[in-house]
This record gives structure tokens, sequence and C-alpha cells, in this order.
């Protein structure tokens, strides 16, 4: 095969879409999983698809659609949450489940099917010049926001209580990083599709999970994770005419099974 | 008047109708080790909210060196130890120096100090008898172990107030009196201590004043023996 894949400006486009999402979901997804939200990531991803659909039936980009939809559900999922006194997954579930419905809807009325269906499965392959530089801002801004208030954002997944104590404005981060979230995955669905992207969360996290001693393990191995499943992914993905987004995906799975062993592996040495 | 480190002027409130609290008084002299001891539903929780400002009294006041409770915490000058067990903390991968430096200039947004905050969550640990056991994961210690970690978090931030909510609940006689042992010296650099209990006779008498809640207001040991007995 060799390294002519990058003498294709689509894939290059690819690779840089794949490196940045690859850090910039893994960032939030350690927020994410550790607070017990796993379900967030399908619920926005869905929405971004609603979004999707309902950007294509109004004639305005399907991206800006996605965004708005994916602030809309998280605004509505705190809302949905009050009302059902803490319970938060149940929240979500509620969400999830009226953004699947409008998804299905609205998909019935968008005039180009191709151009829905993309937004399923991604077609980080197919980014245009506008497009790469949309993931590229809105990855990087996602990660400096994981960056700058990294300690805060520790603080709050640890206990809440604890942060407020500490002076963090917990309310006033939380919207901040339901936005971030909104954002990354929104763009995550154009690259590696709305379908998929919820899995990039939440992957990456799992494989930390599994061989992380400290927190700072934690994110470094997540935010490595991330970038192999995507660069490997699409290395494969070029290779064997697969789609890039399932490949991804697969990637990491196969990376979580494998650091799964040497895991169960490296217990057993130990023991004798 | 002299400024006391919690005064608690008779407090009163309810949730919805149901009254919790029905005018508690408090003074914690500065430097003082007390323990407020009350049954379970007697309203500990409800005054631990009120004194950390989560909680508006329905009547009376609360002041905390002489400020609001909210104005107290901006001010950093309260450290708090919640009810907690290592079971919380199982499923992340957080290692004791990094849960206690977590508490250290949490506002900031700058590059930090690392070398600095270092070494002083080394000390707080230290302080906390956790000498040696920094980079333990949280989720892996003991259940006497982890109170102090919590303890540790709370310390390094050299809090005037420590508030301890019901730190011996999940711990032997032999743990708690250890625990108890450690907050007693954490104490004698000044800090004002109160501890929130219900199991008053499992700890060893290392503290200066006993008060306990009942019925919604707060009595002396002395005055109150018959509820004491009983708890």
């Amino acid at each position: 095969m060799g390294f002519d894949m990058f003498e294709y400006a689509f894939m290059q486009h690819a690779f840089v879409a794949g490196l940045v999402m690859g850090v910039a979901i893994p960032c939030i997804g350690v927020v994410v999983v550790l607070r017990h939200l796993s379900m967030m990531g399908d619920a926005l991803s869905h929405a971004s698809l609603a979004g999707v659909a309902g950007g294509l039936v109004a004639g305005i980009d399907p991206v800006i659609g996605s965004i708005v939809a994916c602030l809309l559900a998280a605004g509505s999922t705190e809302f949905v949450r009050k009302h059902f006194a803490g319970r938060q997954e149940l929240a979500i579930a509620v969400v999830l489940a009226c953004s699947v419905g409008l998804a299905g809807v609205l998909s019935g009325f968008t005039p180009n099917a191709a151009s829905f269906s993309s937004f399923l499965f991604g077609s980080i392959v197919a980014v245009s010049d506008r497009e790469l530089a949309v993931v590229v801002v809105v990855g990087l801004a996602v990660v400096a926001f994981c960056a700058t208030f990294r300690r805060q954002l520790l603080l709050v997944t640890l206990d809440e209580q604890q942060a407020r104590l500490a002076g963090v404005t917990t309310g006033a981060l939380n919207v901040a990083f339901v936005i971030a979230t909104a954002l990354a995955i929104s763009v995550g669905s154009r690259t590696v599709g709305a379908l998929i992207v919820s899995s990039m969360m939440v992957v990456p996290v799992a494989c930390a999970l599994t061989v992380a001693r400290s927190w700072r393990q934690m994110v470094a191995v997540s935010c490595g994770c991330g970038l192999a499943m995507s660069a490997i992914g699409l290395v494969i993905s070029y290779a064997l005419g697969l789609k890039p987004g399932g490949t991804i995906v697969l990637v990491g799975i196969a990376i979580l099974a494998l650091l799964a062993a040497g895991k169960s592996l490296a217990h057993r040495n130990s023991r004798g | 008047m002299s400024i006391s480190a919690v005064r608690l002027s008779r407090v009163s409130f309810s949730y919805r109708e149901h009254p919790v609290l029905a005018g508690a008084s408090l003074e914690l002299a500065p430097g003082e080790f007390c323990v407020l001891a009350g049954q379970n539903g007697a309203g500990k929780s409800t005054l631990t909210k009120i004194i950390l400002g989560e909680l508006e009294p329905d009547g009376g006041s609360v002041a905390v060196f002489d400020r609001t409770p909210t104005a107290a915490i901006a001010d950093g000058l309260v450290g708090y130890v919640p009810q907690q067990s290592p079971d919380d903390y199982r499923h992340i991968p957080l290692t004791v120096l990094e849960l206690v430096q977590s508490n250290l200039n949490a506002t900031r947004i700058l590059p930090h100090r690392h070398a600095r905050e270092r070494s002083l969550a080394l000390e707080a640990i230290q302080r906390a008898g956790l000498a040696g056991l920094h980079d333990r994961l949280v989720g892996e210690l003991s259940g006497g172990q982890f109170q102090s970690a919590l303890l540790a978090r709370a310390l390094v931030r050299s809090p005037w107030l420590l508030l301890l909510d019901e730190p011996t609940s999940n711990l032997d006689d032999a743990n708690a009196a250890a625990l108890m042992q450690t907050v007693s010296q954490a104490s004698e650099g000044g800090m004002s201590t109160l501890l929130i209990t219900h199991d008053l006779a499992r700890l060893p008498r290392l503290y200066d004043r006993t008060v306990v809640l009942g019925h919604g207001v707060i009595h002396e040991e002395s005055d109150e023996r018959s509820v004491h007995n009983g708890l």
C-alpha cells in the first residue's frame, strides 16, 4: 500500500479532521463517562441527526442545524432532569427518544437523502476545505476549553459540592461543558458519523480505564487511544476500502480488547 | 463581642410543613474542637448545609467568622469532609495526591505552580497520617485511609473552620479512634473543628465540648445527659 494515500487531498483532510476529533472527543468523554453520563453522547448525536435533517429541510447548513439541535437537546436534558427530580438517566433517555422521533420524521422530508445518510455514518473522506476549517477550529476550541478548565472539570467530576466549596462556579462550568459537548458531537457527526461519534466518546475512555493508574494517565491514555483509533482506522479503511467511521470505532474496540487481554495476562503473571 | 468561628442564633428551618430546626443556637470559639451529636433525622445534615451556605434558614442568623457562610467559603475559610465511602471513587483512577491537589487553587486558570502545590499537598497528606500513600489509588484505600484522604483534601487549604460530616460512620472502633486522633492533632494549630455524628459513644474524648441536636434545638451536653445517653 505504501503511503501514497497522503498524496490525495481528501485523505490529508480526513487525517487532519480525524486526528483533531480523535483528541477533542475523548477529552469530553473522560468527564462524560466518569460522571455516569455515557448515554448523553447517544442523545446528543441523535439530536444532531435531527438537526441535520431540519437543516436540510429548511435549506440551511446541516452542520449549523446539528449544532443548534445539540444545544437545544442539552438544554432540554437539564429541563427534563429537573422535572424528574434528579433522574438524570431518565431525562437523557427522554431527550434521546424525542431526538430519534424528530430525526425519523424530518428525514422523510429531506430533499437530498444521500446528504442525510452521509451524517449517519460520517463522511470523513469527503470533508471540504470549509468543513475542515470548522472541524479544526471547533476541535481545538474544545481541547483548549478542557485543558484550561481541567482542574475545575476534575473537581466537578469528583464531587460537585466540594467544587462549589472550593470556589468553582459549577452552574456556569456545567453550561460551558454542555456547549463544548454539543459542539464536539455536532462536528463529530459530520466526520465520523452521528451513529458513531458517541462510541468515539466512550471507547477511548474505556481503554484508559483499563490501564490508567492516575487521573493524568486517564486523560493521556484516552486522548492517545482516540488518536490511534482515528489514524489506524483511516489507514485500514483506505487500504481495504472500508467505511472510515465504522472502521475507526472497530479499531477502538480492538485496542480495548488488546488492553483488557494484556491486563488480564499481566495480572495472571503477577499472581505467579 | 469576640469573633466566633460559628455563631448560630435561633436558627429555624422547615421542609415544607415539616419543621427540622426550631431555634437552634450554637457558638463555636476559634480553635475549639466541638462534637455535634444527634440521632438520625435530628437535622444534622440540614444544619451542615446551613453552615455551608447551601440552605438559607427560615429564621435566625448564621455567621462564620463574622461573615455570611457564602462569604466565608469564598474567602477559603471553611474545609469540609463529606460523608462518602471509597466505593464512590472505585471507578475513577485518581491518586491520593491528585485528590488532595485538586482542592488547591481550584479557581485558578493560569498555569499552576506544580512544585509548590505538590509540596503543600504532600504536607497535608502527612498531617492526615497518610505519609507514603500519595501514589495510591483513592478507590483502593481502606475506609480509615479514605477518610484521612478526605481530611487531607480539606486541610490542604489551611481552613480556619473544619466541618466533618459523620467521618467515622463506616469505620470500626480502632479506625474511628485513629481518625479522631488525627483530627485532634490537626486541630492543635488553632483551627476550629465541628464534627457531626450520630454515634457519640464510639468517639474517644479528644474534643473540647459536646453539643446535642434534638427536637430542633441544640443543647449543651451537660444540660442534656438523657439525650446523650440515648445516642
